[in-house]
């Protein structure tokens, strides 16, 4: 039996292995990634055609107009989180393994990040010049999306888990990630507009900071425990 | 005491009428809601288990008979 | 010693059915009193408010309401667990027979809130903090519903509805105080449904036994469906077909 040092090692070997296999994964069907980023794109343009092209306008929205669509966006990747596991039996193996289910599901959220929420925290300044994001706001836009995204892979990951052998279950994935999207949204949309009025935004920073800390403790237990109990 | 002179004083509740009622017209549709949900559930499954055992009494009575005489059986005895 | 046999007892579907059996009449009598009574005094018996005129006698529907809602929501995270520590099987019923009660309580308080806000600020709708919250709360019920319905296995189904209704209930101190601090950005002060009771006491005092009166209508309703629950589940075993087949 090996020793809990040796075990925590290659727990987190086991964890890099099974980032390396979720990258390689989604860099073999390329549209996993870019996918997203052409719907928040296509997403966030939609406001000035169904709304307006004023400038003043959209400036006012452009913070919530861009965050709006990193989360549509981040829900449509997060279908696949788990589900090509299930179809193909991985997500059994990672179920016996002899890592703790939490970490590992840690990991799987690691990787959907950096191919999803970390694509469109790149994005995001090419979308606020074009919503007319005051200047002062596109760096404060860059870290709230740099510290939400995660948040929204980690608290998506919960209604992943639990929907993941329902077929279909996008909109029903979708519905329980929502309320837990909430208070992100909310934070990170304020400190961005009181940026943009030249207010301190540290504030709101910290509350997303504590958001992803609690996503980080606690919404891996929650999705290891429901994937336990979807596939009993 | 009393703070209506008369019943359509009391029905138009001094303007604020059509709020008053259909807000308590609402509430009125959740109680029917709650009350006969369970009522109409239980119905189904009082039927659900009946049927059942009628099923089970009809095959375990007369095993040698085929599956349609013993539909039949059953929609006889109702 | 006792109180273990108590617990067991307590997991046990047939003793809740005959116990529950019991306090059927004088629930039914007690909250058709207590509302009645509460509802025709805030209606006739209560003086005018000096602001709102006659409009705030939606209070005696829309603060119970606002109350069950919520509290439903409180017991159901409490089923969640006590299913998932203790794996008592009535526990999970309880949780599925809960949600649409607790949902419909929370769409009365919306409705009456949304009625109550007209003649209040002459607009049907206002995204004051606790309306807000109040739509979030449904979001989540209207997720434990479909949860529980788009899976197919009962016991999956009940662990996992357990597992949703305990990270909402994480969720709702986070979404009250954002929303909270969502409104005061955006909001002044004045728009508050009157709901502390810094009430006069002719006004609060209909309102507690309205209060009383919803909360002995919701254990009824939830007692009748939790019976009508174990019915079904247990129908295979003999006291359910002894009791139907009669």
């Amino acid at each position: 039996m090996a020793t809990t040092e040796q075990q925590s090692m290659r727990g987190g070997a086991a964890c890099l292995a099974l980032i390396k296999r979720d990258l390689t994964l989604a860099f073999r069907s390329p549209g996993q990634i870019v996918n997203p980023m052409a719907f928040f794109l296509m997403v966030a343009s939609l406001f000035p055609l169904g709304i307006a092209p004023d400038r003043d306008v959209l400036s006012q929205l452009a913070p919530g107009i861009i965050w709006i669509g990193a989360l549509l966006s981040v829900l449509m990747s997060l279908d696949s989180l788990f589900k090509s596991d299930q179809d193909d039996g991985s997500l059994d193996q990672l179920l016996m393994s002899p890592h703790p289910l939490p970490l590992l599901v840690l990991a799987k959220v690691f990787s959907h990040w950096l191919t999803s929420g970390f694509c469109l925290t790149i994005m995001a300044p090419l979308l606020a010049i074009m919503l007319h994001l005051p200047a002062d706001a596109i760096l404060p836009l860059f870290v709230t999306l740099l510290l939400g995204t995660p948040v929204l892979s980690l608290a998506g990951a919960i209604g992943a888990a639990l929907t993941v052998r329902i077929q279909r279950g996008g909109v029903l994935l979708t519905l329980l990630s929502l309320p837990l999207y909430i208070p992100v949204l909310i934070f990170a949309t304020g400190a961005v507009n009181a940026a943009a009025e030249s207010l301190p935004w540290n504030g709101h920073l910290l509350w997303l900071s504590v958001f992803l800390l609690l996503g980080l403790c606690l919404a891996p237990l929650a999705a290891a425990g429901a994937l336990r109990v979807i596939n009993e | 005491m009393l703070y209506f002179e008369n019943w359509s004083e009391f029905l138009a509740m001094d303007g604020h009428g059509f709020y008053v009622w259909s807000a308590y017209a609402v509430g009125l549709l959740v109680v029917i809601y709650n009350v006969l949900s369970p009522m109409m559930a239980k119905r189904k499954v009082i039927a659900s288990i009946q049927r059942q055992e009628r099923l089970a009494k009809g095959v375990g009575k007369m095993s040698s008979i085929t599956e349609s005489s013993l539909l039949q059986d059953g929609r006889g005895a109702q | 010693m006792m109180k273990w046999t108590f617990f067991h007892k307590l997991g046990s579907p047939k003793w809740f059915y005959d116990i529950s059996g019991k306090w059927l009449p004088w629930l039914q009598i007690t909250s058709l009193l207590s509302l009645v009574v509460a509802l025709i005094w805030g209606l006739a018996f209560t003086p005018p408010d000096y602001l709102q005129g006659n409009s705030y006698r939606i209070i005696f529907i829309h603060v119970p309401a606002s109350f069950l809602a919520q509290a439903i929501y409180m017991m159901m995270a409490t089923a969640a667990a006590v299913l998932l520590i203790w794996r008592i099987k009535l526990a999970d019923m309880a949780l599925k027979v809960m949600a649409p009660i607790g949902a419909s309580f929370c769409i009365l308080s919306l409705a009456t809130g949304a009625i109550w806000g007209q003649p209040t600020w002459g607009t049907w709708w206002v995204w004051d903090a606790r309306l807000t919250s109040m739509l979030i709360l449904l979001f989540l019920y209207i997720g434990i519903i479909a949860l529980r319905g788009a899976i197919q296995t009962s016991e999956v189904a009940a662990k996992a509805c357990a597992i949703l209704s305990l990270v909402g209930v994480v969720n709702i101190p986070i979404i009250k105080y954002s929303v909270n601090w969502w409104n005061t950005l955006h909001q002044g002060a004045t728009l508050k449904l009157t709901e502390k009771p810094s009430m006069a006491p002719e006004m609060l005092w209909p309102l507690l036994l309205s209060i009383l009166g919803f909360y002995l209508f919701f254990t009824l309703v939830m007692f009748l469906r939790l019976r009508v629950e174990i019915l079904s589940r247990e129908k295979k075993t003999r006291w359910v077909k002894a009791l139907v087949g009669e």
